[in-house]
Formats: C-alpha cells, sequence, structure tokens
C-alpha cells in the first residue's frame, strides 16, 4: 500500500496557472461576445430599416407617391381653412399593409382622429388611441433600451418608435419659408405628397428615414412615434408634434441638449457607436457617420437656403442628403 | 506569472488602441457675458466651415467646455462661426409631465443671424471669451405655436 502521493496531484503553482491562464481566455473572450451582440442588434435594427423602405417603394408602386409626413391639415377643430385640425395620422401609420401589419391598419378608422377615443365603428370595441399603443417590434431599434409606451401630447402610453422621416434640412416645421422646409415628407398644408421624380438630387443621395435615439439627455426624451402624434388640445385635431414623426438635418447626430444642441429631440441618432443609420430614397440602409461633413452655414442669409453662389461651400453633406432638389453634387459618405 | 504580466499588458494595449476615433480636435473653454452679466444655461455652438459643429452650455459663472461628440472634448480647428442661444424646447420628463422651456433672450445678430466668429487654434488650449450686449431683435418664428 505504498504510494507516491507528490506524484499523483498537482502544485498549486500549476493550479494557480492553469486558472490563471482560464481567467485571461475569458477575459480576453468577454468584451468580444458583447460586441456581437452589439453586431446582432445594429443588423437588427438595419433589417427593420430596410423593411421600411421596401414598404415606402411598396407603397409608391400602388399610389405613385410617399406618404404624407402628417396629416395636418382637416377639419377635426371647426374650421375646414384651418391650416390644423387634421386627423394627425403619420407616414408610419400609412405604411402598415406594407410590412404585413394590414390587420392593425384595417382596425383603424382614418375618419376619425387618432386620438379620438371612441370606438371605432358603433358597437365596436377598440379606438384610435387604443390602437396608438400597439407596439411593433419592428419599429423598434434593439440596441435601444426606451420605454415600449410613453405618454405624449393627446395620446395616453403611445407607442415608441426608433425611426422618423426626413423633414428638412433646416429645423422648424411650421413658417412660409419654403426654401427652410426642403425635404421628403412634410405636413399636409406645406405641400402635397412626393413621388420618386421629385428625389432631384438622386434616390440614392435622399435620406428618407433616420434612426433616433430615446434617451439623448436625462430628461430630454426624443419624441418618436409611429402611427401619429398630436399636442395636447382638447380632441381638435393636429397641432405640433410633427417633431415626434420627423427629424431635421440642421443638427449633427447624437448631439445632446448638455452639449448646447437646443433640439436633440429633432435630431437623429442611435445606440450604435459613432452614427446612425438611414433609409435612402432607393430603399438602402447606411450606416453614416456622425463625423460626417456637416455645415448649415447657408441659413444666415436666408434668401439663399443652399448657398449656390459660393457652390454649396456653406451647405453641409449631411444637409445635402436631407434635403431634395439642392442641385449640389454629392461626394462619398 | 510573467506570462500574466504579458497578457494583461497586451490587453491594455488593445484596449489603448479603441480610442474614440475621428479627426484632430483643439479644447475650447471661456465665459459668456451679456451687458457684464454672467449668462447661464445658454447654449454655445461653434460650427465650422466644413465639419461636425461642437456646442456646450453654460453653467451659472457664464462658463463653458466645449464637447464635440461623446467623450471628445473640444471643437475642430480654424474659423469657426459661433451661435450663442438661450432658447429651449418644452421637454417631457420620466413622468410624463411637461417642462416649459426657457425663451429666447440673446439678439439675433448673435444666433439666427450670427457676426461673431473664432478661430480655433490646433494643438492649443483656446479660451474664447464672448461679451455680448442684450440690444437687438431677438429672432423670430421659433415662439410659434404650430413650430414643433
Amino acid at each position: 500500500m505504498k504510494k507516491n502521493i507528490r506524484n499523483k496531484g498537482f502544485t498549486l503553482i500549476e493550479l494557480l496557472v492553469v486558472i490563471a491562464i482560464i481567467a485571461i481566455l475569458i477575459a480576453l473572450l468577454l468584451p468580444a461576445v458583447q460586441q456581437a451582440r452589439e453586431a446582432a442588434r445594429r443588423t437588427q435594427c438595419k433589417n427593420n430599416m430596410k423593411q421600411l423602405g421596401l414598404a415606402l417603394h411598396n407603397y409608391h408602386d400602388v399610389y405613385k407617391c410617399f406618404p404624407l409626413g402628417h396629416q395636418y391639415k382637416g377639419t377635426f377643430d371647426g374650421n375646414p381653412n384651418n391650416a390644423r385640425g387634421g386627423p394627425a395620422f403619420s407616414w408610419g401609420w400609412a405604411l402598415l399593409p406594407y410590412f404585413d401589419q394590414a390587420p392593425l391598419f384595417n382596425q383603424f378608422n382614418p375618419n376619425q382622429q387618432l386620438a379620438e377615443t371612441a370606438p371605432t365603428q358603433a358597437g365596436g370595441s377598440v379606438s384610435n388611441v387604443q390602437l396608438a399603443q400597439s407596439v411593433l417590434p419592428s419599429v423598434r431599434c434593439p440596441s435601444d433600451p426606451m420605454p415600449e409606451r410613453f405618454s405624449d401630447g393627446a395620446i395616453p402610453d403611445s407607442a415608441t418608435t426608433s425611426y422618423q422621416a426626413a423633414n428638412s434640412s433646416y429645423n422648424g416645421y411650421g413658417g412660409t419659408n419654403f426654401s427652410r422646409r426642403n425635404g421628403p415628407f412634410t405636413r399636409t398644408t406645406f405641400g402635397v405628397a412626393l413621388s420618386l421624380r421629385d428625389l432631384e438630387d438622386g434616390s440614392t443621395n435622399q435620406i428618407m428615414i433616420a434612426e433616433t435615439k430615446w434617451d439623448m439627455d436625462g430628461s430630454r426624451r426624443n419624441r418618436g412615434r409611429f402611427f401619429g402624434a398630436q399636442d395636447n388640445n382638447g380632441l381638435t385635431g393636429a397641432q405640433g408634434a410633427t417633431n415626434a414623426l420627423c427629424v431635421c438635418g440642421q443638427w449633427a447626430m447624437n448631439w445632446t441638449n448638455a452639449e448646447g444642441n437646443p433640439q436633440p429631440h429633432r435630431t437623429a441618432g442611435s445606440a450604435h457607436v459613432g452614427g446612425a443609420q438611414f433609409v435612402l430614397g432607393d430603399g438602402s440602409v447606411r450606416f453614416i457617420s456622425e463625423n460626417i461633413q456637416h455645415t448649415s452655414t447657408a441659413w444666415i442669409n436666408r434668401a439663399n437656403a443652399f448657398d449656390a453662389p459660393n457652390e454649396g461651400a456653406g451647405y453641409g453633406l449631411y444637409q445635402r442628403l436631407f434635403s431634395i432638389g439642392d442641385g449640389l453634387a454629392i461626394g462619398e459618405f | 506569472m510573467y506570462r500574466c504580466f504579458v497578457y494583461n499588458a497586451c490587453m491594455l494595449l488593445a484596449v489603448a488602441g479603441c480610442g474614440a476615433g475621428g479627426p484632430d480636435i483643439a479644447t475650447v473653454t471661456g465665459k459668456v457675458t451679456m451687458d457684464g452679466q454672467p449668462l447661464a444655461n445658454a447654449a454655445v455652438v461653434f460650427v465650422p466651415e466644413n465639419g461636425r459643429p461642437a456646442g456646450a452650455r453654460t453653467n451659472a459663472q457664464g462658463e463653458y467646455e466645449l464637447t464635440y461628440s461623446e467623450g471628445r472634448e473640444g471643437a475642430l480647428p480654424g474659423k469657426n462661426m459661433v451661435r450663442i442661444s438661450t432658447l429651449s424646447d418644452p421637454s417631457i420628463g420620466d413622468d410624463g409631465q411637461l417642462t416649459k422651456g426657457s425663451p429666447e433672450t440673446v439678439p439675433m445678430q448673435y444666433n439666427a443671424q450670427t457676426t461673431l466668429s473664432f478661430s480655433v487654434e490646433a494643438g492649443a488650449a483656446n479660451v474664447a471669451d464672448f461679451d455680448i450686449t442684450s440690444e437687438g431683435e431677438l429672432p423670430e418664428g421659433e415662439a410659434d405655436p404650430d413650430d414643433n
């Protein structure tokens, strides 16, 4: 029964070395796993946006135009000539049947305003407001930890989204200066729906839908809503809230309020590092760096939105991608 | 244990190599006064002729330090157009309550129609102090209730 214990086991040093090597290998692997997860989420987000891009084109095939940005003009405030008072539905609501959401689309009653709390049909059990609380995972970026619903204006517990349409290269949704409102999606008040031929710079050089980030700051939410939006004005139809549906190109991506951005909820951005994803007019989805050439100095001279006399020197590449028909060349991006 | 050190050193190098990318920037700090008084909670925005703008908000003493992008302090070198504005939109907090925004108190020659500019020097710690006056027209249009 004589045995040599020393030769059978490992020494303490040997064990420690093995454990140390295993620990190092795990430490090397963990960040890679996290990055792979973020890459997967980014790809899923890109796929969500691709579906919206395809939906835009399928919509265009049927109606020969793109949907309206915000159904703003109308009669719910009692005055058919008023610039506001419309049903407040959005471009996203109009696209529903074109990405497999026709059953949801058919439940809405477009003859009522979105904030209507009465049933959509006599004897029905569901109202437009309740439908506006429907959470669609396919319009939410999986990287962005935002609430599924958040009260907004006239619509309590309104379903949120990460994707907003391109309104203009400059800030502002109202006003009468049309060179300032130059993007593909606008309010009914300010124009008709555009079609592919209106994308004069070429559909490849036109941002249609931008990704947005929910928490641009602790207290200043990005308002992103999908089905529509209206401010709380006693159920008299659309008023304001276009910034819940459309974003502008005036402010650089991911630029927060604390860093001096007065309108972070009108700004594109994402939870992906270094930029955001955009649906272009040809239906493709591109990740654009937040360091893209960006200069909106042309607006200092209000008669000269695109800085044409200086060949667009005061009008940046990011702005050129937002505006239709600026007539300026677009390089690599 | 020596192997341990080698691995750790390699990992540190790898992490250090993952610093924020982007163009070279230079730090910019300064102070904003209006009619001699510090201007608090104002947005100071540097718009370069070619590239991403940088911005900051002033503290109670009117002091600011520009941020270029997340985690990077500074602004692009070269001539920058400067905008100073106290306008901020209403916001909705965690509780769903609307907080009122702040009105514009800075005349339009410092924001919408700005005449201010500053040349940021590369590789230097720039100091940009602005002493502005409240005389002049306020920018129009932004108070429109439909403009949101």
